[in-house]
């Protein structure tokens, strides 16, 4: 915890590297249904392609909606390196013996349903940013996709 | 240039960012609520481990009511920077930017924050002790980041072989995030004009020390640097780091005069 505080320190030490790959980025992806019920989910959108905009004209001086989306784009790159941190690929090599009870008792269902990840704050803050971008009450699923087109962490289907 | 100069440019710069980048957070302050993408109560979490009064400053500040309040400080004490010669106005400025880095695991809006603080920090350093060494330091300081900012980012791009062939452009201007207008995600997805504002950039960002050569060199480079500012800010929306990294510029200027 004491290196999560100092994390947020990190403004004091900045690294100063910007752009320095230049390849994509993961991008976070909604899909929902709005009926409430046990319809099918819509298509998936990435939430770019929903999410207003600062105005063109003026975002050379202020553009709090385009920043707000790159804070957002922050917390799906922090997510995305928080889990390649937790190493679940050796746990779930581990994993592969237990039967379905041991797999309910652990919680470990899939990498995306592991305690470690649920718990994450980063996990927590990127489904927030799919419901912002839900219509209110729709039930929703998120996955995250990254640059090779490959679908790198998809949430169970959440309640409205 | 004179230190006084100097430091009367950076407030006045600087308090342009500071009030930008509180109104900006106050325009989608629902999303800073309990109901919100960063709501504290799940921002709080990872600071379950440390000690309690941190936690409980913490609470207290960072809370969707408090960071209102850390907001309207910042606001308050920007506007105030070009026309206050007392330290107070920019060491809350440091305080609020600090707190609110704090608030969003470190940053909100990436490197623009950290130099907010830089700058705002070398400006109170000069006010609480003017034409002293420790104000002189305070400059040295936000002159040495700023230099370091492109330096550092120069050298780390070149290790990518996108940007020593001209393809880093393109790619980035396609990352939808930023918005890029049609008219110049066209226009810099050209491969010859694409590799030649690759390489102006590159040698730009690594002859950034050139600047503490002479004070014709550091003219010439601050010029280029904010006009790269600004396109950065009309393209990818980079509208922070215009003010951010113009404010540190005088601090530059009275090191290489």
């Amino acid at each position: 915890m004491r290196i999560a505080l100092l994390g947020r320190l990190r403004a004091l030490v900045p690294t100063w590297r910007f752009f320095d790959r230049a390849v994509g980025s993961p991008q976070l992806c909604v899909r929902f249904a709005v009926d409430g019920g046990a319809g099918p989910l819509g298509a998936w959108q990435p939430i770019d392609r929903l999410g207003a905009r600062s105005s063109g004209l003026t975002r050379w001086a202020f553009a709090p909606v385009d920043n707000l989306a790159l804070a957002y784009q922050s917390a799906v790159d922090q997510l995305v390196a928080e889990l390649g941190e937790l190493d679940l690929d050796d746990d779930l090599d581990d994993l592969d013996d237990l039967d379905d009870a041991d797999f309910a008792d652990r919680g470990a269902l899939a990498p995306e349903l592991d305690p470690r990840v649920l718990s994450l704050v980063a996990y927590q803050v990127v489904t927030r940013i799919a419901r912002a971008h839900a219509p209110p009450r729709a039930r929703l699923q998120w996955k995250i996709v990254i640059p090779d087109g490959s679908d790198y962490v998809l949430s169970p289907v959440l309640a409205s | 240039m004179t230190q006084a100069v100097a430091v009367a440019w950076m407030a006045r710069l600087c308090a342009v960012a500071a009030a930008v980048a509180a109104l900006e957070l106050l325009w989608v302050r629902r999303q800073l609520a309990d109901r919100g993408v960063f709501a504290w109560p799940v921002l709080r979490r990872e600071l379950a481990g440390v000690p309690w009064p941190v936690r409980w400053l913490a609470d207290h500040v960072l809370s969707y009511p408090g960071t209102l309040g850390v907001l309207a400080l910042q606001l308050a004490a920007a506007l105030a920077l070009p026309f206050v010669d007392h330290p107070a106005p920019a060491w809350i400025v440091v305080a609020a930017a600090l707190a609110i880095a704090v608030r969003f695991r470190g940053a909100y809006n990436g490197g623009s924050d950290a130099m907010l603080i830089i700058v705002a920090l070398a400006i109170a350093l000069a006010r609480t002790a003017p034409g002293s060494a420790l104000a002189g330091l305070g400059l040295a300081y936000a002159a040495a980041q700023l230099v370091l900012s492109y330096f550092v980012s120069g050298v780390a791009k070149l290790a990518d072989p996108a940007w020593r062939t001209g393809r880093a452009l393109p790619i980035l201007v396609r990352l939808p995030h930023y918005h890029v207008p049609r008219p110049a995600a066209a226009l810099l997805s050209l491969r010859a004009l694409a590799a030649v504002a690759g390489w102006l950039m590159l040698a730009f960002e690594c002859g950034a020390p050139l600047a503490l050569t002479s004070r014709t060199a550091c003219l010439a480079l601050l010029a280029f640097g904010a006009g790269f500012h600004v396109v950065n800010a009309v393209v990818f929306g980079l509208n922070r780091f215009l003010w951010t990294w113009l404010a540190a510029y005088p601090a530059l200027l009275y090191w290489a005069s």
